[in-house]
């Protein structure tokens, strides 16, 4: 098995590190909430390894009644690796399909598994993988999810292929997929395979392939499910699903505030996803565009204006967000036409003109489209994405050195004046239903006494208080395990102050804690490192999102691959295809 | 049943929280235990022995009995060495740093071992540690002595049997941590075999090759005490309500 992760920090060989943004800017929570997929995000990245890698997807056993009901399992063959995906489709009942985590049915559960299933080990996957978190697995098996269907779609494409006809496009825009996972779980759950275990693996090393390639999958079975139920129901008539559809369906995702403390718990792995994204967009703006380029661009932005125009939401905010980010991709073409290439600087201007004129939204948009230009510059940051997590205290440090870093790089936490109610108007807690995490509002709601800690603001303001009162009866040279002997309370915040010494986009510049504080921007966050699409909040709390609307389908798999399909247009409406 | 690492670490972390560890201190409790645990040596079994105590009492805070530059004298109280000890040997570490040689010993403590993925961390920042204590596990008394290296990942632990059954060291349950940027701290064999008998000698190479095969395998931990660690993590818990389960976690949020 070939190591290719371990590369972390910025790969700076054609990029001015100070081109980087300033993470005052990159780590705002208002704009991390912003952010869109990239070429690296996670889908993307995935993708690419098993198409160019020739991976090969097999099935083993497809053994479903005319309901769609029963087992499915795929063979997974890459250069590297044996692995099976095994799934259990069941009926479900509409009143017990829920994405919540508290959910305890779901109308497929299924796991990707290194190396074969034997009879025995597929009962013992029978027997736990449909529990989800209920369940045990063992070592062997590296990713467990579980999805529902999407209700609008599911029945209408099954009764449009058994009647011979293609599904209308337009429903697939609005709600762009037939599952939705409500859960893919990794590293270690439930006995899971440890990250540790497969960190190294060429196929799912980095961050989240493992997880992003199941759900993969799952399309690819969503897919073969609706056009086997449609033969059954029908089989003089029925049609497959039309290839161009069967590319633009994705699957959904659902999710709640489980999400938000990821970012916070593994600041180190932030860092080093966001370093990674501002180094590829400093290496684009320090690109001369060529006519090709430009060309290329506007392309881009064609396709993106009609993939927002396609993108149907309910939430007021996001849709307005969408409109405005719409009417700027307009003015951006509009803008790029007047500029010719050839000239150094250009795509410089460009961002400069979306800082100044244009919402945040489209400024992000911009920079993951001017991403895709340039693949030879951005791919090989995926490489980068991992991270080493270990986050050790330097107890030598001084009084005054830890002070001296406090004041240099948290005056944003500084600066929240904690004695205002309203800046610590919510806590954070693990609710006793599957440890969800949720938000309560400080005085009105019990939990306060086992608040979670992702107060990092508030910490540091502690901190730097006890540490400044420390100094008044010590020397600042004392080492801190000294002042840490006295508080011992203060060792996490210390330790991970420390830590983040090393690191630039560590941080989430926010207080977690603020009445106006909106939990939304840490979900989309992590959710455009993923490769989401079509974010479509459901309350402030609670997003759903698209993933592999437009990736290549599993058939082509090791044949030319052009690496060209984020944020697809919807197809035009085709007459039927028999299977 | 087997459990993984990520779930050990995370129901420990847990544990030690609800116990009212200090912030940060129920970090490193839990990668004492599962550091043990990885590597063979029985950490749930050493957590296991130490949680009646800690479940039962509100432990007191360590405190200094004696402290000058280069000696540091901890009391534990009579606790698991998880209470204090990354901090044992995170001052033995601090100080060896500024002074070249430092040591500290911890009084009164128990589950000793444990203290191994704490001077393991402490070696992977550049410093040579060592560790010594005396376990009177009737009817031996067991001398443990563990080594390791500046930048190595593994130490080096051997066990010895010995006669003097009333020592200081002994009685007192203490361990005695020592710290130097400057010299490797490898144990060689006791000289003397007429007064000690060595019961075992445990390599680097075989830390790593437990640690390997627990990556492929799980940790295998006792079901009974896996859901007693289960049932104290939850205290950390909120209990449900119809208005948390919607408004709380966002289903119906503005």
């Amino acid at each position: 098995m070939m190591p290719e992760t371990g590369q972390t920090r910025a790969l700076d060989d054609d990029a001015d590190i100070s081109a980087l943004r300033d993470p005052s800017e990159v780590m705002a929570l208002e704009r991390l909430g912003r952010l869109h997929a990239t070429r690296i995000s996670f889908i993307r990245t995935v993708v690419r390894r098993m198409m160019r890698d020739g991976w090969r997807v097999e099935t083993r056993l497809f053994d479903l009644d005319r309901d769609g009901y029963g087992t499915v399992i795929y063979r997974v063959t890459t250069p590297e690796c044996l692995y099976n995906f095994v799934l259990f489709s069941q009926y479900l009942d509409d009143s017990r399909r829920s994405d919540r985590v508290i959910a305890d049915a779901w109308d497929c559960a299924f796991a990707l598994v290194e190396g074969d299933v034997d009879a025995a080990k597929l009962e013992s996957l029978r027997d736990n993988v449909p529990r989800q978190e209920a369940g045990r697995c063992d070592a062997s098996v590296i990713v467990l999810s579980r999805a529902n269907r999407s209700v609008r779609n599911f029945e209408a494409m099954v009764k449009a292929l058994a009647a011979g006809d293609q599904p209308d496009p337009e429903q697939i825009a609005r709600v762009g997929y037939l599952y939705r996972t409500t859960a893919v779980y990794g590293n270690g759950k439930f006995g899971l395979a440890d990250y540790p275990r497969i960190r190294n693996w060429r196929d799912f090393g980095l961050p989240f392939a493992a997880q992003m390639f199941t759900v993969y999958l799952l399309r690819h079975f969503s897919i073969q499910q609706i056009e086997h139920i449609a033969h059954c129901r029908a089989p003089a008539t029925a049609v497959g699903l039309d290839r161009a559809l069967q590319r633009y369906l994705g699957i959904g995702n659902s999710t709640g505030l489980g999400m938000a403390p990821f970012l916070i718990n593994h600041p180190k792995l932030i860092d080093q996803w966001v370093t990674m994204r501002e180094t590829a967009i400093a290496r684009c703006l320090a690109a001369v565009p060529s006519e090709r380029d430009r060309q290329r661009l506007l392309a881009l932005l064609d396709r993106a204006i009609v993939h927002t125009g396609e993108t149907w939401v309910d939430d007021q905010v996001q849709l307005l967000a969408n409109q405005a980010l719409a009417a700027e991709l307009v003015s951006a073409r509009a803008w790029l036409k007047a500029h010719p290439a050839g000239r150094p600087g250009l795509w410089r201007e460009l961002v400069d003109h979306a800082r100044g004129y244009w919402s945040m939204e489209t400024q992000e948009l911009v920079n993951s489209l001017l991403m895709e230009l340039y693949p030879e510059r951005v791919d090989p940051l995926e490489q980068g994405m991992g991270a080493e997590e270990s986050c050790d205290l330097a107890p030598d440090m001084s009084i005054d050195a830890l002070l001296e870093e406090i004041e240099r790089r948290y005056d944003w936490a500084l600066a929240v004046a904690f004695e205002r109610p309203d800046s610590a108007y919510y806590f954070w807690y693990r609710s006793a239903e599957k440890e969800e995490p949720r938000l309560g509002i400080r005085g009105e709601e019990p939990g306060a006494d086992r608040e979670m800690p992702l107060d990092i603001a508030r910490q540091v303001v502690r901190c730097h208080e006890r540490l400044c009162a420390f100094r008044e009866t010590h020397h600042g040279a004392v080492p801190v395990v000294e002042f840490l002997v006295d508080h011992p309370g203060m060792k996490g915040i210390v330790r991970r102050i420390q830590s983040m010494a090393s690191t630039t986009y560590g941080d989430v510049r926010g207080n977690l804690l603020d009445r106006d504080m909106q939990p939304m921007h840490l979900l989309r966050c992590k959710l455009s490192f993923f490769g989401a699409t079509r974010f479509d909040p459901r309350s402030s709390r609670w997003v759903r999102i698209t993933l592999f609307q437009g990736a290549p389908l599993v058939d082509e798999m090791g044949k030319p691959f052009d690496d060209d399909w984020f944020l697809p247009a919807m197809p035009q409406r085709v007459g039927g295809v028999r299977p | 049943m087997k459990v993984s690492q990520n779930e050990l670490t995370g129901v420990c972390r847990r544990v030690f929280e609800a116990l009212s560890f200090p912030a940060g201190d129920h970090e490193d409790a839990a990668d004492m235990v599962v550091w043990l645990e990885q590597h063979g040596l029985n950490g749930v079994a050493a957590l296991k022995r130490g949680l009646d105590h800690m479940a039962s009492t509100s432990f007191p805070a360590p405190s200094r009995l004696y402290d000058d530059p280069s000696l540091a004298v901890i009391d534990a109280a009579d606790n698991s060495i998880l209470v204090c000890g990354s901090m044992a040997a995170d001052l033995a570490y601090a100080r060896a740093r500024r002074k070249g040689l430092a040591m500290v010993k911890v009084r009164h403590c128990h589950n000793r071992r444990l203290m191994l993925g704490s001077l393991a961390r402490c070696a992977r920042r550049g410093m040579n540690m060592l560790a010594f204590w005396r376990n009177h596990q009737a009817p031996l008394v067991v001398e443990q002595v563990v080594s390791i290296r500046a930048g190595e990942d593994f130490p080096t632990l051997l066990l010895y049997e010995v006669e003097d059954r009333d020592d200081a060291c002994t009685r007192n349950h203490s361990v005695t941590v020592i710290a130097s940027p400057h010299f490797d701290l490898a144990p060689s064999l006791h000289p003397d075999p007429e007064e000690v008998s060595l019961l075992r000698v445990l390599e680097p190479e075989s830390f790593r090759a437990q640690s390997q095969r627990v990556l492929r395998e799980g940790m295998e931990v006792d079901e009974a005490l896996w859901e007693r660690l289960k049932t104290l993590s939850r205290e950390l818990l909120v209990e449900e309500s119809e208005a948390s389960r919607r408004q709380g976690a966002g289903e119906d949020a503005g």
